[in-house]
């Protein structure tokens, strides 16, 4: 039976911090985050932030 | 999201231009251009924890107990995950020298901040050391819970028909995808001495595949930086894509990824 991307864990245990995912983002890039808003509420934002 | 650095006062940054576009990334030299802790408190952490943000605070200083004062703020605030002390900062107490420079120092920045936090802290380090990894494993003595690797690598461009710096503040700091290799090693050379400390992989990061690559280094999580400019939803695609990209090679979960190159 093949893998389906549905059947993936992408959650890791940062130390004792548990994340949804892997990715966040990088410190001074996205600026306190009220910045990036336009691009991101409409977006994946309740999914994954 | 780890937001944008906090220190104990308001901070102007340095003068203009700040960024400058490189081979393959850029010099940026906002100097931490932030509002001060209590202005930020007041202001922003409200408007991410009504949004349901995961916060990650960074917060900076020019002296080790500025690390425990601005920690000491943002103690017992609701929607704060976690601490990402940067000590790639000027410590005014060493002569101007960034503390992550000196395991010494970062010890003292990361047990200031340990003292008065109330979350986990974890610690930004730069690659433009000697032996990262004893700064490293100092951060960790001092209780650090993990490190993010790398800041961006210090670097200079120079106006050839005026002879001066391009940024305002002279140097600046390099990041973007010419800066991976350097953080991909970082990471590496820190797991592989420290197999029990949690990284945060940063530096040139824009697709599923540099994502994996931090991860077989080592790195728990990877951080998006400079690719945001470029594409502002470089994180939220990657997160869609992973999925997809790891079934088709067979890997069921991220974690079984990590430090597969180390072995
Ligand atoms: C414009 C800009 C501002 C940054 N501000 C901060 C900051 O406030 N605090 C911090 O720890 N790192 C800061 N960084 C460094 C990034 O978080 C990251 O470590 C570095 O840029 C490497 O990742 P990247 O190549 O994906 O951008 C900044 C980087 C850029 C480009």
């Amino acid at each position: 039976m093949t893998l389906t991307a549905a059947a993936v864990d992408l959650a890791v245990d940062l130390g004792p911090l548990r994340l949804a995912n892997p990715v966040v983002t990088a410190a001074g890039t996205f600026g306190t985050g009220r910045e990036a808003a336009p691009t991101w509420t409409r977006r994946a934002s309740a999914r994954w932030w | 999201m780890v937001v944008k650095s906090v220190t104990r006062e308001p901070r102007a940054g340095r003068p203009g231009p700040r960024m400058v576009e490189t081979p393959a990334g850029m010099l940026n030299a906002i100097g931490l251009q932030n509002p001060g802790v209590d202005a930020w408190v007041a202001r922003d952490l409200p408007w991410l924890v009504a949004r349901g943000v995961p916060t990650i605070v960074s917060i900076a200083g020019s002296a080790a107990a500025d690390y425990g004062a601005v920690a000491a703020r943002l103690a017992g605030r609701p929607g704060i995950l976690a601490i990402e002390a940067n000590v790639s900062c000027p410590n005014v107490e060493d002569r101007g020298r960034v503390f992550a420079r000196d395991p010494a120092a970062t010890g003292a920045a990361v047990a200031a901040a340990v003292a008065a936090a109330t979350v986990p802290v974890f610690v930004k380090l730069t690659a433009d050391v000697t032996d990262l990894a004893e700064v490293a494993a100092a951060a960790a003595a001092a209780g650090a819970a993990g490190v993010t690797l790398v800041n961006t690598l210090l670097g200079l461009a120079v106006d050839v028909e005026t002879g001066r710096p391009v940024l305002g503040g002279g140097t600046g700091g390099l990041s973007g995808p010419a800066i991976r290799p350097v953080a991909v090693r970082a990471v590496a050379e820190v797991a592989r001495a420290l197999p029990g400390l949690p990284i945060i992989g940063a530096g040139g990061a824009r697709s599923v595949a540099d994502v994996v690559e931090f991860v077989m280094a080592g790195a728990t999580a990877v951080a998006i930086g400079t690719a945001t400019f470029t594409a502002p939803t470089t994180a939220a695609d990657i997160v869609d894509a992973l999925p997809g990209w790891l079934a088709a090679r067979g890997h069921r979960r991220i974690t079984d990824l990590r430090g597969l190159a180390l072995r």
